[in-house]
């Protein structure tokens, strides 16, 4: 005789795991994206996402925009007390295509409750969503200025958000067993 | 073979609420497409509920909803409704102020969870009677809920013998204060009561001293998010009377900026207007003899408790309500979120689509001008509003 313990309401998170992701985030934040320039330089976004299982991020990812400016940018995760797990720097040059990192170490997350980060010191373009700032402060976007450069900092001091625009930018994954 | 269901693997995100995984905003964009709330205004004083589920224990440290572009015109109130498994409302476990719309035009705002007043039932008799019932209630036993019931009575005796109890005898209420007013010839009275059960009675309140009442008038208030463990949350009252236009009686300094204010005011008078800051709660009136019993409250300090009326005699108690505290522990289930506005020139970000609102499980309660209630008593939605709002475990920013 076999007992069968499901876990109920399991759900995977698939091969990327991105800032408008319609699972960890919201639907609402799904509206189509553009190409439109950083609100600020040296400014950091943090948008929160949840994980029910275990991944391990390989690189991370940021959709840029129509221009080829080049400008320095950081991507990295937050744990909830705001202490940043991994980041990496990458130069921004190209338009309109998905940059990735290279060559990053791997990081697996455990299950919970995480902010994805991302960073520019410039203003050149990405896409990005350009719903109302309440729309993402809403879901639990936050912020964070005066940045050196990109560099995220080893420890964040978020404010309130104040930007509509929200960059499509997220980490590859690898599922990793349970 | 036995099935055993497993904890639920879902996690609860930093915001919850009708758009995060756990409201029904994910069937909403399912089932419409690509449309994003938008700044617009709600129906006043009217309850929006929609579905919404706990994965995890959640510490709820403020609600939120997010302002559209007007603010500053209207007070809004946002509380999460306990179901009774059944997906049936069932009472409100935590409840912001009714809180006036601020700050800049097209952000979030946040309040805590605050003591709030609902009110049960209110009524009025001219019968000379020795006793009176109240129209059956439901008392509900529940974590920080405290019932409170405001009397008046004509010709009562000078001494206190109005006594009040659930007609089949289950709860029995505590005198909290009581003074006479328009000299000997009517009563205000407080009393409290924390069922241990649920129980569905009438509750009857008798003069007393074989004295016989031409008049008498009740205002029963449900007060939710109240430490109850001393003097059923009651840290104190005041009394006092008068010949005038402002019934009014003076608190001491409160023992926590958290905790809430209520008055009763029994008045020779037939209408009465709430002090500047409270929400009425009840106006019951009398015309012969004429009479009247206001009831107020307001989530704040406030320790001169007032009201306005055409000038004449009355008597008033205050009473200071504590506070459980500005957060609160969600358990895992399904609950229910709450809207409410007092008037329509406010604007939040909502998605209206009527069509879709009773698959989504949107549903609202018209009429509710003192607030939202203790147990909502659902209808169909007349527009099918999904407001972004909810619940946050951050505390900052």
């Amino acid at each position: 005789m076999i007992d069968y313990h499901p876990a109920s309401g399991y759900s995977h998170p698939g091969y990327t795991l991105d800032s408008h992701d319609t699972l960890r985030v919201s639907p609402a934040l799904t509206a189509a994206t553009s190409s439109a320039a950083w609100p600020a330089a040296n400014l950091a976004i943090y948008v929160p996402f949840v994980l029910e299982r275990a991944v391990t991020v390989t690189e991370v990812w940021v959709e840029t925009g129509s221009l080829t400016t080049s400008n320095g940018i950081e991507i990295g995760c937050y744990d909830t007390g705001g202490n940043r797990l991994f980041t990496q720097a990458m130069t921004i040059t190209t338009a309109s295509d998905t940059v990735t990192s290279s060559g990053m170490t791997d990081y697996v997350l455990p299950a919970g409750t995480y902010y994805m980060a991302m960073a520019c010191d410039g203003t050149r373009n990405f896409m990005a969503g350009a719903l109302s700032l309440a729309i993402y402060g809403g879901f639990g976007c936050v912020e964070q200025t005066g940045l050196t450069g990109a560099s995220l900092p080893s420890t964040w001091t978020p404010v309130a958000f104040t930007r509509s625009y929200l960059p499509l930018f997220g980490f590859s994954l690898q599922a990793t067993a349970v | 073979m036995t099935f055993v269901p497993g904890t639920s693997a879902l996690v609860d995100p930093p915001f919850v609420g009708n758009f995060s995984i756990n409201g029904v905003g994910q069937k909403y964009i399912g089932s419409s497409g690509t449309s994003v709330p938008s700044s617009g205004s709600i129906q006043a004083s009217r309850g929006i509920y929609s579905a919404l589920t706990i994965f995890r224990p959640y510490n709820l440290q403020r609600f939120f909803w997010a302002n559209g572009g007007t603010v500053g015109t209207n007070s809004i109130q946002v509380a999460l409704y306990a179901t009774d498994g059944a997906g049936a409302p069932d009472y409100c476990v935590a409840s912001t102020a009714r809180t006036l719309s601020a700050g800049t035009a097209n952000t979030n705002q946040y309040a805590g969870v605050s003591v709030v007043a609902h009110g049960i039932t209110s009524g009025t008799t001219t019968t000379d009677a020795t006793s009176f019932a109240t129209a059956s209630v439901t008392l509900k036993a529940r974590p920080g809920v405290m019932y409170a019931l405001s009397v008046v009575n004509t010709h009562g005796s000078s001494a206190n013998t109005v006594t009040c109890a659930t007609t089949g005898g289950a709860v029995t209420f505590t005198s909290r204060n009581t003074t006479q007013f328009n000299g000997t010839l009517s009563r205000v009275s407080l009393f409290t009561a924390l069922p241990s059960a649920d129980v569905t009675d009438t509750i009857t309140i008798t003069i007393g001293s074989g004295q016989t009442a031409t008049a008498c008038l009740w205002s029963l208030v449900a007060f939710t998010n109240v430490d109850t463990t001393t003097n059923d949350g009651i840290v104190q009252t005041a009394t006092a009377t008068g010949n005038s236009t402002t019934p009014s009686a003076t608190l001491s300094a409160f023992a926590s900026a958290n905790n809430a204010t209520f008055g009763a005011h029994g008045t020779a008078q037939t209408a009465a207007t709430p002090g500047s800051g409270f929400i009425e709660v009840h106006d019951v009136t009398a015309s012969t003899p004429t009479c009247g019993l206001e009831t107020e409250y307001t989530s704040a300090n406030d320790t001169s408790v007032d009201a306005t009326i055409t000038s004449a005699q009355w008597g008033t108690i205050a009473a200071e309500v504590a506070s459980r505290g500005t957060t609160a522990t969600i358990a895992p289930g399904l609950y229910a979120l709450a809207f409410h506005s007092t008037g329509t020139t406010m604007t939040v970000f909502r998605v209206s689509n009527l069509p879709l609102a009773a698959h989504l499980g949107i549903l609202e309660q018209a009429s509710l001008t003192a607030g939202l209630p203790l147990t909502p008593t659902y209808a169909a939605a007349s527009n099918g509003y999904l407001i972004i709002m909810g619940i946050t475990n951050r505390a900052t920013p």
